[in-house]
């Protein structure tokens, strides 16, 4: 039976999908007889889509009118 | 289909003008695609001095390698490229701001292996976590505060999407260096958003 920290050392591997056959087994294993492992599990996972989620925040795409200048008059002074 | 056409032929158009040194071409692009490679820049960089320096170091570099352009990929992804690339400069160079010491946000385990502080469930589920402005700013604050090396490769693969391989060629490191780096990175951000939920400070 995996310990809770082999569990928790290949969950980005387990939720990739990418372990072996067997080893996936064995998480599932440990997954089914162990709350806390699940309750860390879901955390992860919800860790993971709010990352990606963060990508998207409102206004972080503006671009300052002063920053538009700055790169136009670099590229004058860099082709002159 | 139609709208892709269009945007191929307009953008095979501008990058004709841009090679032919086209100022308001120039300024097409960067008013186009300067607001995405911002946003870039501020994510990696998590700094809007620093994030705006970048962007013009991209640009820069952009102008000088636009004769190599050759349209074998889109020109945003060309400048996706290029802005991480000018992110990554940045982050070399800089000096290094106090940071949480990722093992103090690592879960514990004691000796027989079991979760020394066993995890307990999130009140708020990833749908509505995702869906809220305020969990996706606490969250971004969180990415922020980890140290360095564990943030980059989290903004790199988690949030740019760039592949393992890119990865590991960008930050000049083997590809089994960036998952172990990715996973701790993961770890400590669920840690630092589990105690942010909790309401207990970060370190």
């Amino acid at each position: 039976m995996l310990t809770c920290q082999e569990v928790i050392d290949y969950l980005s591997a387990y939720v990739a999908r990418e372990l072996p056959p067997d080893e996936q087994t064995a998480m599932e294993r440990h997954l089914a007889v162990c709350p806390p492992c699940v309750n860390f599990l879901k955390t992860f996972r919800t860790t993971l889509a709010v990352a990606r989620s963060s990508k998207r925040l409102p206004t972080e795409e503006e671009l300052p009118e002063e920053l538009v200048r700055a790169v136009l008059a670099a590229r004058q002074r860099s082709s002159s | 289909m139609a709208v892709i056409e269009t945007d191929t032929f307009d953008e095979t158009a501008l990058v004709a003008q841009l090679q032919r040194g086209d100022a308001e071409a120039f300024e097409t692009l960067v008013r186009q695609h300067g607001g995405r490679m911002l946003a870039v820049a501020r994510r990696m960089l998590g700094d809007e001095h620093a994030a705006q320096d970048a962007v013009q170091d991209a640009f820069l570099a952009a102008f000088r390698a636009l004769g190599e352009f050759g349209g074998q990929s889109q020109l945003s992804t060309w400048l996706h490229r290029i802005v991480v690339n000018a992110s990554l400069m940045k982050l070399r160079t800089r000096k290094r701001k106090p940071e949480c010491s990722l093992e103090s946000l690592l879960p514990r385990f004691l000796e027989d292996g079991h979760q020394a502080e066993p995890a307990t469930p999130w009140t708020v589920s990833a749908e509505t976590a995702c869906e809220s402005e305020e969990i996706r700013r606490l969250v971004r604050e969180c990415i922020d505060s980890l140290p360095e090396i564990f943030r980059t490769v989290l903004v790199l693969r988690d949030l740019e999407q760039v592949p393992t391989e890119e990865a590991a060629r960008l930050l000049d490191v083997t590809e089994s260096v960036v998952k172990t780096r990715l996973h701790r990175a993961r770890l400590a951000l669920r840690g630092l958003i589990d105690r942010r939920l909790q309401g207990a400070s970060p370190c």
